[in-house]
């Protein structure tokens, strides 16, 4: 008897997620989810791997258990580095070495204070590099600076409100007191400038650009080649010098009449563009010369689930060991961004590569590991601690919080595959294959229209890899690595639907996850009743 | 404790004051090391952290519990506080059918029973379900702080049941321990080995969402088919010995007990009954004459009643087969009937017509060939041939 039509459907390498629950969207290299793993070059047939994890970097805040305020790089031009980082009101420059090592300057706030400076112990703090100089903002009081030597209250500028940025050789903010406008220095000099009247010169460095939206700004980014300023729903951008006729001579271009921002601290800078929230939480790509690009459809579900009132705290990062770019979301019931959606830059485009949780994130910053120089991605915690995130060349891969280790949680999740509106299907196997440079206990289980089936136990064990690192393999008694890192692993599955969304989930502490692909086989088993 | 295997599941150990050997040692740092399935041992991995009252607990990570058998749980003694010797398992303590897995055995030293003695000549005895203890042909060796590894031989292990060891070492205390040993893949023929065969005839895979449970059921309907057909063709070979009939109203009707499931008895076969067990079984009752059939229970004609024993010889339906209940079919390799049976009416729940054809063909390739087997098992070819050796002896012949 002639065998039934088979069907087959393989899904992987995944090279994007895409959120939607509609049969329609799926691709075989679209993922519903990815979560806490990413594609590594999709584009090449990569598989995906798991993120890095963290461990705690340099001794909790001088303040103890405090909220992280910011980060900063600060590489002065003789080449002098400090890690900066702000909690609690304290002002801590490292370089970190150890968990135990003490902190190298710690500006304290009676320190502080005894300067005439007054910084907010909970707000976030903007930290930029200018004329060799680190200024403070803390959107409460008026900035700062510190030069490597001594520190000093800007007194001729206005408080400032969110980030401030360098454009044209000056320093730029929004006035805090006055959102429409925003004020700038003069050129190399933070000290002067704005709408200050000095020895009875009064400068008039400030802008209220209204020309089409009086809306409050909410923030401002400078380029090479522009000054791009967001307010909550239109984006514009002005270019040409910074001189007394910048005002009036500058060339002013409407980006878009209707996508801003609400998140100021969420626009992250790449190349010459920038990845941002919109005032609705979906990220959108400023290209310049491209105008401004919806990036957010493959986050579509996920971000119908962000609260709007939470969008102010959004956290944007460039992190450069895994080339993605990242954008850390506040959810429903948490304080701090939670949820970090991931872009890669490929040359089809910004696409979504996941989403990572397992942390909050107080504020987050790269900074230069202390014995590398290698720029790593940090994120701060509500009691006191800095996080580096580990590259995917290394060798971290849980999460080592200052309370103890915690495995990350890995989850891929296919779109609806086999998907066959009037028929049903029963799904009788899935063929796993896997990137395993560790053994990984694994959950598999899938949806169908009917429900969701039992998990089943998977334990994915490499061939000859076991033992095989330097340090843990015992001599004459384990075996090397045969080199293979690849691993087929096969289920059975009874399954009955008119498609079928397979889910693969792991988190073990010590274990490093990888996947490549899956392909599911069934036969047709009829025509589906109406419901489900 | 049994630990899955890769899992970070803590492991509490107790700390006792070198000086009584029984008060807790707190405030301690004590380095655990870790043999894995008879390896040597090496430091753990894992951490270490005081639980308090003298405990402590190693939090060991997925390269700790890696690797599955016995996994052996060392502290070396400090000045004040003694050492450490645990044994756990990584898996099933249990030993499979036929396993030569390495087994711990821990010889402390006689001076202080706690100590592990070190360079001994351990001699092993074992015995298998209560029976005489005798010496294991497996080989001992030592593993490091007082822990030896008794590598047995298939013949060790090869049954089911109880096995218990007793190793003695001079200078030392003796070593006693229990394991149970269960059925497994290794058994041929036995409820797991067909489960293996089911999931090789329906292609499936090891880690499945249809459970062993749900198969074992897919095996105990297809036996009881496998058995019909053996009972409407070759009974003998699935007769047991005579057994009584119950009778409740005095003897007017009988029945043939009650089956593994609640059920009355149905028997199977050419089923024959006696009034004596001396009459088997050359004198069984005739049927409509001396008793009436009623499929569960035979009534004496004219409302009469027998007031003796009566005995029946047939087949009774056997236990339905699972993890715990084996196979009831002999030869073993017969059984291959069972698991083909299984897995075709399995397989039609599938959809998967083309190997059901294939199945079936393969049973009903298999069976008339066993057929044969159970006819001519003996020379006069048994129930087939019809002859009792009394009738033989009147008339001669029986082939």
């Amino acid at each position: 008897m002639p065998a039934p039509k088979a069907i087959v459907v393989e899904a992987g390498p995944y090279t994007e997620m895409f959120d939607s629950p509609d049969p329609t969207a799926a691709q075989p290299t679209r993922a519903c989810l990815l979560q806490n793993c990413y594609p590594l070059e999709a584009e090449e047939g990569e598989g995906l791997v798991g993120r890095p994890g963290f461990t705690q970097w340099g001794a909790r805040a001088t303040a103890g258990s405090v909220v992280v305020q910011g980060y900063h790089q600060y590489t002065k031009l003789d080449g002098t580095e400090f890690s900066i980082r702000v909690a609690g009101g304290y002002v801590e420059f490292y370089p970190i070495v150890t968990t135990s090592a003490g902190n190298f300057i710690v500006f304290s706030p009676g320190f502080l204070t005894g300067n005439g400076i007054t910084l907010s112990a909970t707000a976030r703090v903007s930290m930029v590099t200018f004329a060799n100089k680190v200024i403070f903002s803390d959107g409460i009081n008026k900035p700062w600076y510190f030069d490597g030597l001594i520190v000093g209250l800007l007194t001729n500028a206005p408080v400032f409100y969110g980030p401030m940025t360098v454009y044209s050789a000056k320093l730029f903010g929004i006035k805090a007191s006055d959102r429409a406008t925003f004020v700038w220095s003069e050129e190399n000099d933070p000290t002067l400038g704005y709408q200050a009247t000095v020895a009875g010169f009064t400068y008039a460095n400030a802008w209220t650009i209204g020309q089409t939206d009086q809306n409050a700004l909410v923030a401002l980014r400078g380029t090479n080649a522009a000054l791009y300023y967001w307010r909550e729903r239109s984006t514009g951008a002005v270019y040409g010098k910074v001189n007394s006729t910048f005002v009036t001579t500058a060339t002013h271009d409407a980006m878009s009449t209707s996508v801003g921002t609400k998140s100021p601290w969420g626009i992250v800078t790449h190349g010459e563009g920038f990845l941002f929230p919109d005032a609705d939480g979906k990220p959108h790509r400023l290209i310049p010369g491209g105008g401004i690009v919806p990036v957010w459809q493959p986050f579509r579900e996920t971000l119908a689930t962000i609260p709007r009132a939470n969008l102010v705290d959004a956290l944007a990062i460039d992190y450069p060991a895994a080339r993605l770019l990242l954008i850390g979301y506040t959810e429903t019931l948490q304080t701090y961004p939670s949820a970090w959606l991931a872009y890669r830059d490929t040359p089809d485009g910004f696409k979504a590569a996941g989403i990572f949780r397992g942390f909050t994130a107080t504020a987050a910053g790269v900074l230069k590991d202390e014995f590398t120089g290698v720029p790593v991605w940090v994120h701060g915690s509500s009691d006191g601690y800095t996080y580096k995130h580990g590259n995917p060349d290394g060798s971290t891969w849980d999460d080592v919080f200052a309370s103890g280790t915690v495995a990350i949680a890995h989850i891929v999740q296919a779109t609806p595959m086999a998907a066959d509106p009037p028929r049903d299907a029963q799904f009788q196997r899935a063929d796993l294959f896997t990137r395993a440079e560790t053994v990984q206990t694994t959950t598999l289980d899938y949806e169908t229209p009917r429900g969701r089936s039992t998990a089943l136990a998977v334990t994915i064990t490499p061939v000859g890899l076991i033992n095989q690192y330097w340090d843990v393999a015992t001599w004459d008694v384990d075996q090397w690595s045969a080199g293979a890192v690849e691993v087929h692993t096969a289920a059975g599955w009874n399954g009955v639907g008119r498609w079928i969304k397979p889910r693969l989930q792991h988190a073990v502490v010590g274990q490093r996850f990888g996947f490549i692909k899956w392909r599911v086989r069934g036969v047709p088993s009829g025509d589906s009743p109406s419901t489900p | 404790m049994e630990i899955t295997q890769g899992a970070i599941t803590p492991i509490p150990f107790f700390l006792a004051l070198a000086a009584d050997h029984v008060s807790p040692a707190t405030g301690k740092s004590p380095v655990v090391q870790l043999s894995k399935n008879g390896a040597s041992f090496a430091g753990a991995a894992g951490v270490v952290t005081e639980t308090g009252n003298g405990w402590y607990l190693l939090t060991p990570t997925a390269v700790d519990t890696n690797t599955a058998g016995a996994l052996l749980l060392h502290v070396t003694a400090s000045g004040t506080y003694d050492p450490v010797d645990e044994r756990h398992f990584v898996g099933s303590d249990a030993l499979l059918y036929a396993s030569t897995n390495p087994i711990p055995i821990f010889h402390p030293l006689s001076a202080d029973h706690v100590t592990g003695g070190t360079g001994l000549s351990p001699v092993v005895v074992i015995s298998k379900n209560g029976a005489t203890f005798a010496a294991s042909i497996g080989i001992v060796s030592e593993i490091g702080f007082g822990w030896y590894k008794l590598t047995p031989t298939v013949a060790d292990t090869s049954f089911v049941g109880s096995l218990a060891i007793h190793s003695t070492a001079t200078t030392a205390d003796p070593d006693d321990s229990l394991y149970a040993v269960e059925t497994g893949a290794n058994q041929a023929w036995g409820a797991a080995y067909l489960l293996d065969l089911f999931n090789r005839y329906a292609s499936r895979p090891s880690v499945d969402e249809v459970t062993d449970t749900q198969k074992y059921r897919w095996l105990a309907e297809a036996q009881t088919g496998v058995v019909a057909d053996v009972a409407a063709r070759c009974p003998h070979v699935l007769y047991g010995p005579p057994l009584p009939l119950a009778t409740s109203d005095g003897g007017k009707t009988f029945t043939f007990g009650t089956d593994p499931n609640g059920y009355p008895v149905f028997p199977m076969g050419n089923v024959r009954i006696f009034d004596s067990v001396n009459n088997v079984p050359d004198f069984p009752l005739l049927e409509g004459v001396d008793y009436l059939s009623e499929g569960t229970t035979i009534r004496v004609p004219n409302n009469r009643t027998l007031a003796s024993t009566l005995y029946w010889r047939g087949i009774s339906p056997p236990a339905d087969l699972s993890a715990t209940v084996a196979p009831s079919l002999y030869p073993e390799p017969s059984r291959n009937l069972i698991a083909l049976e299984a897995a075709r009416r399995f397989m039609k729940t599938q959809g998967r017509a083309d190997l059901v054809a294939d199945l079936a063909k393969d049973y009903q390739t298999e069976l008339p060939r066993w057929l044969l087997v159970w006819r001519r098992q003996f020379s006069n070819g048994g129930a087939i041939g019809g002859f009792t050796g009394l009738k033989a002896a009147m008339f001669g012949g029986g082939s």
